[in-house]
């Protein structure tokens, strides 16, 4: 088996090393911010366009003005189609697996939560069309919401890692994400209706995924979207040990549709829709059918599954080049209907029913002004959540034995996040440009019904907290030619407590009950950032470097009691601690057609915790679920007239034994002394024959190894073959 | 929410763990229909109309200012040789990141290399061929104009009002589609020549 480095991370052939080092010697993404990655395809169809051909092409508009990733103060990455086509991804967070200082873990086969920079779940924001996924309800550690979207109504992900509090509020500790949807051509320019079919199928996963779109006008000054998916996914199948993970199957259906309409040339008014329903997602890891591979545990029950569906609808207004001082203006209103089963059957036939309910109306409002000191972006955002949870017990005979007076978080309840937020682009100075933001939120929750873990009874309880939090970006162009730009950045951000924190009544980790606790503040960030960028013409590089102080993050905290034989957990704001990173992606034009990429991921960080139930006892521990040494290697070769393409790509993981004691009483996630290294080969190749059909496969897994992402529930798939054929008529 | 039945799946239904299956799994069956849509998609690429993928704003605004130095005559005192480079420079933020770099690779306009340069405001603009002009200088635009007057650089932005300012070219957003606004004065006085076909595909602006 290959392994990596000396020390904590596995050894690596001499070969592979020397290659690694070569490669990261140069260049880097060259994807512009806001913009779709330009194939060879695309330069070609560009430059065969005449004046009258341009003056008659419908286009693609950004929601800001677009900026090129090399001149931000910060690490960012567009992920987009070009990039889908190539990765073929299951999932949503599987398009995210490229980036460098993300790690995806999947906790079942139909979950999938990225870890950016050390954290996850709600200390991560995913927003869609810039509307948060977050909710109030979002417990702590890897969730399965980020699945919920899905990726074929997603036209591109724009990646922030890092801080993100000013501009997106709560949660975005580790980075944010917004998930940009498909929409129909502009209004008005006398296009037809077109469409698209796409096909994925795969080997490993047993799976089918099938989608189908329209677009076109109505009348003059409108346009219409609209698009469907069918997913049905099989056991997975794990390398040539493993083999088939049972009950890992799940089915899903997506619908989505946005309807725009030109107010005026400049103002673009939006209504959308989109709807995601998952069947049956089962968590296999603590029942029966969990795999038993390198020392891993399972748990005893005979079933534990998910049914989610989530529901978003939206209106927003955008208008842009407006005289007068303020030059952009966005607004958004929607409603986003989140609900989630969970089902659970016990060794003794028992079983579990426990649900949330979230209905979150959200309204914000952004506007630009240039001014004499600066551009300025500035605005307000608030959200509201209603929240219905509720549980039921039932005997081995299918007979109700209680209801619950909360769910996993309290019933009928409520919270709100109001915001208000500026941000000045200085003007430069020289060839410096310095960037200035801060934020004031005001949060507030009313948990309308809690069950006193002492007394069973209900109570309510509410609270409210304020945060504010700012930050500041430097970039410094290098060199006159813009070469190398380095930059300086230091940004705060904050989590607020939420329903979870304040009143969760769940299984915490394995062998743990957790209580609601009623005393937590916000948690506080403080990130420093470092980085340095060149480009040249055959070549370019990035290189960053991390460092966040984490000063009062909300950890579980042992009271000392049990509860039905389980020690009983709660929530204070007891763990200070830090986590820091190198993130480097570089890419070297070889040939004209041939690149060589590399990208290297490390982390390391600590954070103070209580590793026993005794609650005299805290120490500082590694953070949980650190992404272990990752880098990725590929070269990839592109048709002058992008006609066909083609990829091989080596991914090498280090052992990650730096586990927190949770992860190590987590023996059915993570094998006892850590997740194994793994070594994995991927080829991939692209087909156009002609213009409006592309045909994709992809061996992942070439060896058939049996490996899996740190701190997930399953397996991933072994030796895969994906076919993927893509139809635009 | 939607309710299971309580014991839908018993002890008996759910059984032992399975056995491992070998991971390529598909049946020939399945096989088979791959195969017969693989075969049908590929015929349909005859008989459709073929709609390519949705170009973006400053992807055809790229196109544009390489159409440009194709349209486009200078006089031979805006070269310091016979063989230095057209320079398309960018003033301001770049709102195209690679694709205009990647369009005008190794392009060549009546035997010099296309080259395009990222510029700072302190730097001397009038090095370059063609020049764009960020809409982040909105504020600053009459004294750039003023630093090019009488230089036969090709001044393009897409703000508005720029060709009534004095700008050459303003590439503008009419219904999702990019349309160009020449001021056809501006470029005469800098002493370059337009194609009158271009003059024709243009809206005439008048400062």
């Amino acid at each position: 088996m290959m392994t990596l480095l000396p020390g904590n991370a596995p050894r690596c052939h001499a070969g592979l090393l020397a290659l690694t080092g070569v490669l990261l010697v140069v260049a880097s993404v060259p994807q512009a911010w806001g913009e779709e990655a330009a194939t060879n395809a695309t330069v070609q169809q560009l430059k065969s366009l005449s004046f009258e051909e341009l003056m008659r092409v419908p286009v693609v508009t950004a929601t800001r003005v677009a900026t090129d990733p090399f001149d931000l103060p910060f690490f960012a990455k567009a992920i987009t189609q070009s990039d889908y086509e190539r990765m073929l991804p299951r999932t949503l967070p599987n398009w995210l697996q490229e980036t460098p200082g993300v790690m995806v873990q999947k906790t079942a086969n139909g979950q999938a939560s990225p870890y950016i920079r050390g954290f996850t779940g709600f200390r991560t924001v995913l927003l869609i069309d810039g509307i948060r996924l977050n909710n109030s309800t979002f417990r702590d550690g890897p969730n399965q919401y980020w699945n919920t979207v899905d990726p074929l109504s997603v036209n591109r992900l724009e990646v922030v890692s890092g801080p993100g509090s000013v501009l997106y509020g709560s949660d975005a500790v580790g980075g944010t994400v917004n998930a940009l949807t498909m929409g129909a051509p502009a209004p008005g320019t006398g296009n037809d209706w077109q469409g698209r079919t796409f096909v994925r199928a795969s080997s490993a996963e047993e799976s089918i995924t099938t989608h189908a779109e329209a677009n076109g006008p109505v009348g003059d000054k409108a346009a219409l979207h609209v698009g469907g998916s069918w997913k049905d996914f099989g056991d997975l199948h794990g390398g040539s040990e493993v083999g088939t993970q049972p009950h890992t199957d799940y089915g899903e259906y997506d619908v989505d549709a946005k309807l725009d309409y030109l107010l005026a040339p400049n103002v673009k008014l939006t209504l959308a829709h989109q709807t995601v329903s998952q069947d049956d997602i089962s968590r296999t890891h603590s029942t029966i059918y969990g795999i038993n591979w390198e020392g891993l545990t399972h748990g005893t029950d005979l079933e534990r599954s998910l049914d989610q569906d989530r529901h978003l609808t939206y209106l927003q207004l955008h208008a842009t080049e407006m005289s007068g001082f303020i030059e952009k203006i966005s607004f958004s209103l929607s409603d986003h209907i989140q609900d989630e089963t969970q089902y659970r059957w016990r060794s003794n036939l028992s079983s579990e029913e426990a649900g949330v309910n979230v209905n979150t109306l959200g309204t914000w409002l952004q506007l630009e002004s240039p001014s004499p000191v600066g551009r300025w972006i500035y605005g307000v955002t608030y959200y509201h959540d209603w929240v219905n949870s509720e549980s039921r017990i039932y005997n081995a005979d299918g007979s109700l034995r209680s209801t619950g007076i909360q769910g996993p978080v309290a019933d009928d309840s409520s919270y709100d996040l109001t915001g208000v937020f500026v941000q000045d682009n200085l003007p430069s100075l020289g060839p410096v440009e310095l960037t200035l933001r801060g934020r004031y939120e005001h949060i507030a929750a009313d948990a309308g019904r809690i069950q006193d873990p002492v007394t069973g009874l209900p109570y309510s309880y509410s609270d409210s907290w304020d945060s504010v939090v700012g930050g500041a970006h430097a970039l410094v162009h290098l060199d006159e030619q813009h070469h190398w730009n380095a930059y300086a950045a230091i940004g705060q951000s904050f989590r607020a407590p939420n329903l979870s924190d304040l009143t969760r009544f769940d299984i915490a980790g394995s062998g743990q009950i957790e209580t609601p606790s009623t005393t937590v503040e916000p948690e506080q960030y403080l990130t420093y950032e470092a980085g340095l960028k060149a480009r040249y013409a055959r070549w370019e590089l990035e290189a960053t470097y991390f460092y966040t102080d984490i000063r009062n993050m909300i950890i579980r905290s042992p009271t000392g009691q049990t509860i039905n034989g389980a020690a009983e957990v709660t929530k204070e704001n007891a763990g200070a601690g830090y986590v820091q990173g190198v993130e480097l992606q570089a890419q070297f034009r070889l040939l004209e057609q041939l690149t060589a990429l590399a990208t290297l991921s490390w982390q390391e960080g600590e954070v103070e915790a209580y590793p026993t139930s005794n609650p005299g006892v805290k120490v500082s521990e590694p953070m949980s679920r650190l992404m272990p040494m990752t880098s990725l290697l590929a070269l990839r070769w592109e048709h002058p007239k992008g006609k066909y393409w083609a990829e091989a790509q080596c991914v090498l993981a280090a052992r990650q034994d730096e586990l927190s004691s949770l992860d190590q009483a987590d023996t059915q996630r993570i094998p006892p002394g850590g997740t194994p290294s793994y070594t994995v080969w991927n080829l991939r190749a692209g087909w156009r024959p002609c213009k409006n059909f592309t045909f994709s496969a992809a061996v992942e897994n070439l060896t058939d190894e049996d490996y899996r992402i740190h701190g997930s529930g399953v397996n991933e798939p072994g030796r895969n073959f994906i076919l993927g054929a893509d139809l635009r008529f | 929410m939607r309710r299971r039945p309580p014991g839908a799946r018993t002890a008996e239904s759910a059984g032992p763990p399975e056995q491992s299956a070998p991971p390529f799994h598909l049946d020939p069956t399945t096989i088979g229909w791959l195969l017969r849509t693989f075969v049908l998609l590929l015929l349909s690429c005859r008989l459709t109309s073929g709609a390519a993928p949705n170009l973006t704003e400053y992807q055809v605004k790229a196109a544009y200012i390489y159409n440009f130095t194709q349209f486009m005559d200078w006089p031979t005192n805006a070269f310091a040789t016979t063989n230095a480079p057209v320079v398309i420079g960018i003033l301001g933020e770049d709102p195209f990141g690679r694709i205009l770099d990647e369009v005008v690779r190794n392009e060549v306009v009546r035997g010099r290399p296309l080259v395009v340069k990222r510029l700072r405001p302190d730097e001397d603009l009038r090095d370059c061929c063609v020049l764009f002009i960020s809409r982040s200088e909105k504020e600053r635009l009459p004294a750039v104009l003023h630093q090019l007057r009488g230089s036969p650089v090709l001044t393009i932005s897409d703000s508005n009002g720029f060709a009534q300012q004095g700008g050459m070219v303003n590439l503008i957003l009419v219904n999702q589609t990019v349309k160009m606004e020449i001021n056809q004065t501006a470029v005469e006085t800098a002493g370059l020549q337009v194609s009158s076909k271009l003059l024709k595909l243009a809206r005439i602006v008048k400062p």
